[in-house]
């Protein structure tokens, strides 16, 4: 029998019969390539869409979130190593089928199903087709993932997301090398694809402290979203707990999101947040225009809304995002 | 003598010449490629088979060979070990070479797996190879593991029975003793007695053969005929066959005590034809015998019983080398030398063989009705081979010259060998000619007789001398039946051999690369009793990389 070559993401796998790809989860029998994972997610949980992050989506909405094992990056710093980084006989799988993901998300008036926790370009197709199904039922579809994935499966997939969150770690291909095991090109060329194709996408970027959050690496994530997503496109500010490996560095200092907060909105954009700190400002929406408050947030749960009709209630700016 | 043995040598007829060339070629490179394939750079580590429970948990060790111990599945102890017997036992050859096997056994030295590897041995006649060895299961070093004893052959196929259980018990004593530290008990398989019964037999027949063409006694000649029918053919079915010359060829060389009549075969045969010619052809092949009886039989008229054109005859006749060459080549090929198991005698005397085979017997013996001896003179490889060896034999049967040239032996030689050279003077066809020694007694001033090649010969064509029947209306017919008898062997030849092939290729598995569906259903399997069952993959492609 041969190998097969896995062309999902970059890495291009060549799997061996009874062998795996890099992401744990995809193996070759009898010369066929077959996803160990389809329908068998190892997390399965309600959250407020705020949560994944997405604050410009249907605000004050449930996200029914799942995920399989397995992730092919493999980085350092990984907030959910416990099944990103284990091969799927090693994780609780739930059996859960496409239907029964949109049923049960209906079930609990789950506006939206998130792909999320470990990376759904792995879990590919049980992605693909829940979202098929998701969307006739009108629910959302939204993806968090480190956008790691050729173009040819993105472009497909995209057809049936309507928004992601996609984390740009860095913007040092050295950094994505040392710390993930992967390279920064294709990831940003799946934000600018994703865009392309009329997504709503956020971006997160993970500060990790003395790693990648001096103030060039700041500015310069700030810069390249300007000028491929725009001012528009939010950008969150996410913070570091040393859970997996770098058990030597503390958690992100709350001065370090706050000055990167800072900086953000120096260079211009105008949709900044700040992740996992309750209480800080860089938790709400302001108007790019009048600098009101629109949304506010006490940790994931909305306070206030004053987004109507997609437009602040003050000034009639428009604001970007899905809401409803 | 030697020197006139040599003159013979250079006067061979330019047709012999580029046939012998071509047979030589074919032979050494058999040699060439089997020492190759015999020395090929030994893989790092053998492939596991997956019918085993943990593949996982294993590792590979080197010394004192190659083996994987197989640990727990919290990897604290070792549970068991997997190897592969090529790696612990002397070449142990079945009838088509070694019988490579993966074994695994628990750490008392139970077998609990067998994986056959590579087998070159003939489907038909051993089966289904994994139900001769499930016996195996759960035996150890400690049993006697003998043949007839507590392990039950294969019936028809005993040499084959006979290496694997060797193969298997060598391997394990090797493996307890070096590994386990464990001996095992004493009392190996008694020591094969020394086959005097083979030898002496065959040393007589082939004196009797001898003496009956130096005597020109055809009762003796009879008598070696019936002898070897009977003892040669329905007693042991070993006759010389191009399986022996493939085998040498693919230097796979049995055990003389395993297999005594292998070598008493083949060896005499061929010192006898260096000697005197075609001895065995003429009065020791079991097959002759039959056709003989028929011919005695059936065929009134004296041979021949029609004369055809040269041309066409000469061209017929090639028709054997064209076999010869077609299935040394194509069990060199396909390292298995049971592709020359298509020859009709062997289906005759072991009882093998499917309606092709059986049929095509049967039209031969109709044949032999109206032909003496038609597969002998057009189809029999075996014959091409002594022919180009009878080429250079020391004695030949030749005239004293200066002869009457009546032509008399010419018309009486039933395989039409005679011919005449320029002065008229009959000369026979060493390739031909099948010692049966009408000739000598035909001749009515009694100068024709075997003696040492002295006198420069080289048929300038096989036309006799004087012809009676010149009826070339039979022509046609003859080339009709000749044709028609080697597209049926053709036939056959292809049937067998694709059918050995992809048998003994379908049990092949020495790469890790190369998987058969078993393997890749019990992986599924694995997969689905982790509770993870198969679905199929988007976005991938059959990898080019070279494996």
């Amino acid at each position: 029998m041969k190998k097969v070559e896995c062309e999902l993401c970059p890495r291009h796998c060549r799997i061996e019969e009874g062998g795996r790809g890099n992401c744990r989860i995809r193996t070759n029998v009898g010369g066929k390539l077959y996803s160990l994972v389809y329908g068998k997610p190892c997390a399965v949980h309600i959250d407020p869409i705020e949560k994944k992050p997405f604050f410009h989506i249907l605000p004050g909405s449930s996200a029914f979130s799942i995920a399989t094992a397995g992730c092919n990056l493999h980085c350092k710093f990984c907030q959910n190593w416990e099944i990103s980084q284990r091969p799927p006989e090693e994780t609780q799988n739930m059996d859960l089928p496409p239907e029964e993901v949109v049923r049960q998300a209906m079930a609990h008036n789950c506006r939206s199903i998130a792909y999320t926790y470990s990376d759904p370009v792995v879990f590919y197709e049980y992605t693909y087709d829940t979202s098929s199904l998701a969307q006739k039922q009108g629910l959302l579809n939204v993806l968090v993932t480190a956008g790691y994935i050729e173009q040819k499966p993105l472009v497909e997939l995209c057809k049936v997301i309507h928004a992601a969150n996609v984390d740009i770690k860095s913007m040092s291909d050295d950094f994505y090398r040392n710390m993930s095991e992967a390279t920064l090109k294709p990831v940003l060329d799946c934000v600018v694809t994703m865009k392309k194709m009329g997504l709503w996408v956020e971006i997160t970027n993970l500060l990790v402290p003395t790693l990648n959050d001096s103030e060039k690496d700041i500015r310069s994530l700030c810069r390249w979203i300007l000028q491929n997503g725009g001012a528009d496109m939010p950008l969150h500010f996410s913070r570091f707990w040393p859970l997996h490996k770098l058990q030597n560095l503390p958690p992100t200092p709350v001065e370090t999101l706050t000055r990167a907060w800072d900086i953000a909105k120096e260079e211009g954009l105008h949709y900044v947040y700040v992740g996992n700190v309750p209480s800080h400002p860089g938790n709400n929406t302001y108007c790019p225009n009048d600098g009101k408050l629109l949304i506010g947030r006490q940790g994931f749960e909305v306070t206030e809304n004053h987004v109507i009709d997609g437009k602040c209630e003050y000034c009639g700016t428009q604001i970007p995002g899905i809401w409803r | 003598m030697y020197k006139i043995w040599l003159k013979g040598l250079t006067v061979l007829a330019m047709k012999y010449r580029i046939l012998f060339f071509l047979f030589l070629i074919i032979f050494l490179g058999g040699l060439k490629v089997s020492w190759q394939r015999a020395h090929a750079p030994q893989k790092n580590a053998f492939a596991i088979p997956v019918t085993l429970e943990n593949p996982l948990s294993t590792k590979f060790e080197t010394s004192p060979f190659p083996y994987y111990k197989i640990f727990s599945a919290d990897k604290s102890r070792i549970t068991g070990y997997i190897f592969q017997t090529s790696d612990l036992t002397t070449n142990i050859k079945g009838y088509g070479g070694p019988v490579k096997m993966v074994i695994s056994i628990d750490t008392a030295g139970r077998i609990k797996n067998i994986d056959i590897t590579e087998n070159n041995e003939t489907p038909d006649y051993t089966g289904d190879l994994n139900v001769f060895t499930r016996q195996f299961l759960l035996k150890s070093h400690q049993n006697p593991l003998i043949l007839g004893k507590d392990i039950d052959g294969i019936t028809g196929a005993t040499v084959s029975s006979e290496a694997i259980t060797r193969t298997i018990k060598e391997s394990l004593e090797r493996f307890s003793k070096e590994i386990l530290n464990t001996k095992s008990p004493s009392g190996n398989s008694p020591p094969q007695p020394f086959p005097w019964a083979p030898i002496i037999i065959t040393f007589l027949l082939f004196l009797t053969a001898i003496v009956g063409i130096v005597w020109v006694d055809m009762r003796l000649r009879w008598l070696a005929l019936i002898c070897g029918f009977i003892y040669l053919g329905l007693i042991t079915h070993t006759m010389l066959s191009l399986v022996q010359v493939s085998n040498v060829s693919l230097l796979n060389i049995p055990d003389f005590l395993k297999n005594p009549l292998w070598a008493l075969t083949l060896i005499p045969a061929f010192i006898a034809t260096l000697i005197i010619g075609r001895i065995y052809c003429g009065s020791l092949c079991p097959f002759a015998f039959p056709q003989e009886v028929m011919a005695k039989l059936f065929l009134r008229k004296k041979p021949p019983a029609k004369t055809i054109s040269p041309g066409a005859d000469s061209a017929a006749r090639l028709l054997k080398y064209l076999f010869l060459f077609i299935i040394l080549g194509l069990s060199i090929i396909f390292n298995n030398a049971s592709a020359a198991n298509m020859e009709p005698f062997v289906t005759l005397f072991s009882g093998h063989g499917e309606k092709l085979t059986w049929g095509f017997l049967f039209l031969l013996f109709i044949l032999a009705i109206f032909h003496y001896r038609f597969w002998c003179k057009y189809l029999c490889p075996v014959g091409a081979l002594t022919g180009l060896t009878a080429r250079i034999s020391l004695f030949k049967i030749q005239t004293m010259p200066p002869c009457s040239c009546c032509g008399i032996c010419a018309g009486t030689c039933p395989v039409e060998a005679i011919g005449h050279d320029k002065e008229k003077h009959p000369v026979i066809d060493q390739a031909e000619c099948i010692l049966c020694g009408k000739c000598i007694q035909a001749c009515p001033e009694k100068k024709l007789k075997l003696s040492c090649a002295r006198y420069p010969m080289g048929p300038e064509n096989i036309k006799p001398a004087q012809t009676q029947n010149n009826k070339r209306s039979s022509d046609a017919l003859f080339l009709v039946l000749t044709a028609s008898a080697a597209i049926f062997l053709a036939a056959i030849i292809n049937d067998n051999i694709l059918k050995n092939i992809q048998s003994s290729n379908k049990i092949k598995t020495s790469s890790a690369d190369v998987e058969t569906p078993s393997r890749s259903e019990a992986i599924k399997k694995q997969f689905e009793s982790k509770g993870l069952p198969l679905h199929e993959g988007k976005y991938w492609k059959v990898s080019d990389e070279k494996s």
